[in-house]
């Protein structure tokens, strides 16, 4: 039993030796564990968590916006093509009414066409080549 | 103490094998429904959320030409169909109020119609503009529904009716032009695959849309002159109600080109009312008499016979032969209608279209007597160096053959009544055709009636005139048989109003009795026929048909009436066209 004490208090000297002799570096290891466990209570298991959750939420977020961004997009893009197709039509309709005042029977019809004179086809006049 | 603790251990351990259990059984389902059995959801689901809509192509627009380019013939006009759906209207008087001054419906019967009506799907009017549709679409009236198509519209009415034909309810082309084209110019649909919203609005961005863009159908431009189509129309109408006939017909040609730049027909039809004019009848309207019409087109047929003659070079025009008025052959007697017996000349069988003459002409190509020799050499040249009994390609619906009776195993009496036009039919586009190249030094163009045809990228596709026949006559049977058909026009009762001084116009008459059921030909019963040209001699020349059908003259129906048409014609194509005089001609 002293002998088991002996020893420890041997190896508590040779230990307390140890820790003398290398006072000073001891002293700057335990000033970086220190820093150390400082440094890992700011970024625990919470810290990391929160921060990847923040980041997945806002990745998808991101998502969300493009996606919205982009089904609006389409609404406006549909609106733009009927209101092009809208105007295709219009432009059909004056097409279509352009030709029918210009048709041959409206001509015809005309108060101009009915003032002009036929031609007398035996007195007209040719130039020859 | 202890003892507690542990329960509380044991209940924890259940309730969190528990929670995992159901976890365990959430994932599993999950991984069952999104992985294993993906596809199959996904295709239900987009069964659901995809629709189909599909994007109709524009039917080609069709234009003729005009001094100023090109004019409108047919184009497209977006219709409205109205319908109701009677289970959604509360108040049938109001909504009748309030949509039939758009309409235009008797009030009463649309009231009727809706009140009585036990389908869910009523049609009330078509026909709707886009203005009127915009009204109803503004009233927001439960219960009504409108449905939008593509019509086609004819600004100009009938003019050009047979070249066009129609298109159905279906969207097919129907007679002339938009039968023979309608691929080309119906286009091909197009579609739209996509996921929509809850109001069936789609949704643009989606990796599951699918986008055919539609092909959009050709436009075409045609060879018709818009005012010389429309004065060749008067001219046949007016002919036709002041003869009394049953019908007209007209074409004009460039014999250099095929171009065709008038085609007529009398009775036409206004394309838009096709629906009333089948329920009427009178579908016969819509055929374009001209291409798919052939009949016994008379003694315009001699100049071809002739031409045979000369180009086998078994007469000339000069000799002379012994007519006696009357040839009997296989018991029948052929006669001549005017002139007796007596030594002719061969010209003059054109001149005084001489029946005697052709059959003649037939023995001339036989060494002497009509035999298999001369019959296979008439349907030869008939066949295949002016284009008898075959298509001419023009590019219209339902054009016809024709008949011309084989060599082999037909009659001598056949053969000779065919030499004067009678025991085959032509069409008139075939005559015109093979008119051409016998008097253009011997080249048949295809008729056409197409100018050009740009497809939706603005490409335009290969119009070029193409040549049907080469060499049918020689340069030289070209010149001999203008010089008789001049002839033909410079007789007295022609000269006045088919000739014109600085112009070279010729033509032949044909007169063919009517057919009747029985098989014999009607003693009273005419049509007239001519065909000719008008040549300045510097590089512009037409060739000109017409055809009256049973006009109430007492002359003969191709002299008496088509060659008068034919006349009024020429002389306005000359004035339309300012087609100037030759000086050598003045004299």
């Amino acid at each position: 039993m002293t002998y088991r004490t002996a020893a420890i208090d041997s190896a508590s000297f040779t230990r307390s030796n140890s820790s003398t002799t290398n006072r000073k570096s001891n002293q700057q290891n335990s000033s970086y564990n220190n820093n150390r466990k400082i440094n890992q209570q700011g970024f625990g298991t919470i810290s990391n968590f929160i921060v990847l959750a923040a980041v997945i939420g806002m990745t998808g977020l991101l998502y969300l916006t493009q996606i919205t961004k982009t089904s609006t997009f389409s609404y406006e893009l549909e609106t733009l093509e009927q209101d092009y197709s809208e105007r295709l039509k219009e432009n059909q309709s004056l097409k279509i009414e352009s030709a029918r005042l210009e048709s041959l029977d409206r001509l015809e019809n005309s108060a101009v066409a009915g003032s002009l004179i036929s031609p007398d086809s035996s007195n007209t006049k040719y130039k020859s080549n | 103490m202890l003892a507690i603790n542990k329960v509380n251990n044991n209940r924890v351990k259940i309730v969190y094998i528990g929670i995992l259990s159901l976890f365990l059984i959430f994932v599993i389902r999950l991984f069952m429904l999104q992985i294993i059995k993906h596809d199959e959801y996904q295709s239900q689901a987009l069964e659901t959320q995809l629709k189909k809509f599909v994007i109709p192509a524009q039917r080609g627009e069709i234009y003729l030409q005009d001094n100023s380019g090109y004019t409108p013939l047919v184009l497209n006009e977006t219709k409205h169909l109205l319908w109701v759906d009677p289970q959604f209207i509360n108040n049938v008087d109001y909504l009748v109020s309030q949509v039939n001054p758009i309409i235009k419906r008797n009030a009463r019967d649309l009231n009727d119609q809706i009140s009585q009506s036990k389908e869910r799907y009523l049609k009330i009017a078509d026909e709707i503009n886009l203005e009127d549709a915009q009204k109803i679409k503004d009233l927001d009236l439960a219960g009504l529904g409108l449905v939008e198509y593509s019509s086609r519209v004819y600004p100009e009415d009938s003019l050009a009716s047979h070249v066009l034909g129609f298109v159905n309810a279906d969207g097919d082309g129907q007679y002339g032009l938009e039968q023979h084209y309608d691929q080309l110019i119906g286009g091909k649909d197009g579609q739209f695959k996509a996921v929509t919203d809850t109001n069936g609005v789609p949704l643009r961005a989606s990796d599951d849309n699918v986008l055919d863009d539609p092909v959009n159908g050709s436009r075409i431009n045609l060879s018709l002159e818009r005012t010389l189509q429309s004065t060749v129309e008067d001219i046949i109408e007016s002919n036709t109600l002041e003869l009394g006939a049953k019908s007209a017909s007209a074409i004009i040609m460039n014999p250099d080109t095929g171009e065709v730049v008038a085609m007529a027909n009398y009775p036409a039809f206004n394309p838009k009312d096709y629906v009333k004019i089948a329920n009427d009848g009178q579908e016969r309207v819509f055929n374009n008499i001209a291409v798919d019409t052939p009949y016994e087109t008379g003694s315009v047929v001699k100049i071809f016979t002739m031409a045979t003659a000369l180009n086998n070079g078994v007469v000339r025009p000069s000799d002379t032969w012994y007519d006696a008025a009357r040839v009997t052959i296989d018991d029948y007697d052929i006669e001549n209608v005017e002139g007796g017996a007596g030594v002719k000349t061969i010209k003059s069988i054109i001149t005084e279209s001489l029946n005697t003459g052709t059959v003649h002409l037939l023995g001339e190509l036989g060494e002497g007597s009509i035999n298999g020799t001369a019959k296979n050499v008439l349907h030869d040249s008939f066949v295949n160096n002016f284009g008898y009994g075959q298509l001419t390609g023009i590019e219209l619906a339902n054009e016809q053959i024709g008949v011309v009776p084989e060599a082999d195993n037909v009659s001598d009496i056949t053969y000779a009544n065919m030499t004067f036009g009678q025991g085959m039919t032509n069409t008139m586009i075939q005559i015109a055709s093979g008119f051409g190249g016998l008097i253009n030094g011997g080249t048949q163009f295809q008729p056409t009636i197409i100018e050009s045809i740009i497809d939706e990228d603005g490409n335009s596709l290969n119009t070029e005139p193409r040549v049907l026949r080469e060499n049918t006559v020689t340069p030289e049977v070209s010149k001999q048989l203008r010089d008789m058909l001049i002839s033909v026009v410079e007789q007295d009762y022609l000269k006045n109003q088919l000739t014109r001084k600085g112009y070279e116009i010729g033509g032949k008459t044909g007169t063919a009795q009517v057919p009747l059921s029985d098989g014999t030909y009607s003693d009273t019963l005419e049509i007239g026929s001519f065909v000719g040209y008008i040549d300045n001699n510097q590089g512009d020349r037409y060739v000109v048909m017409t055809r009256i059908d049973q006009p109430q003259i007492a002359g003969y129906a191709g002299g008496g009436a088509a060659a008068p048409m034919f006349g009024e014609i020429a002389q306005y194509l000359i004035d339309y066209y300012g087609i100037s005089p030759n000086k050598e001609l003045l004299q």
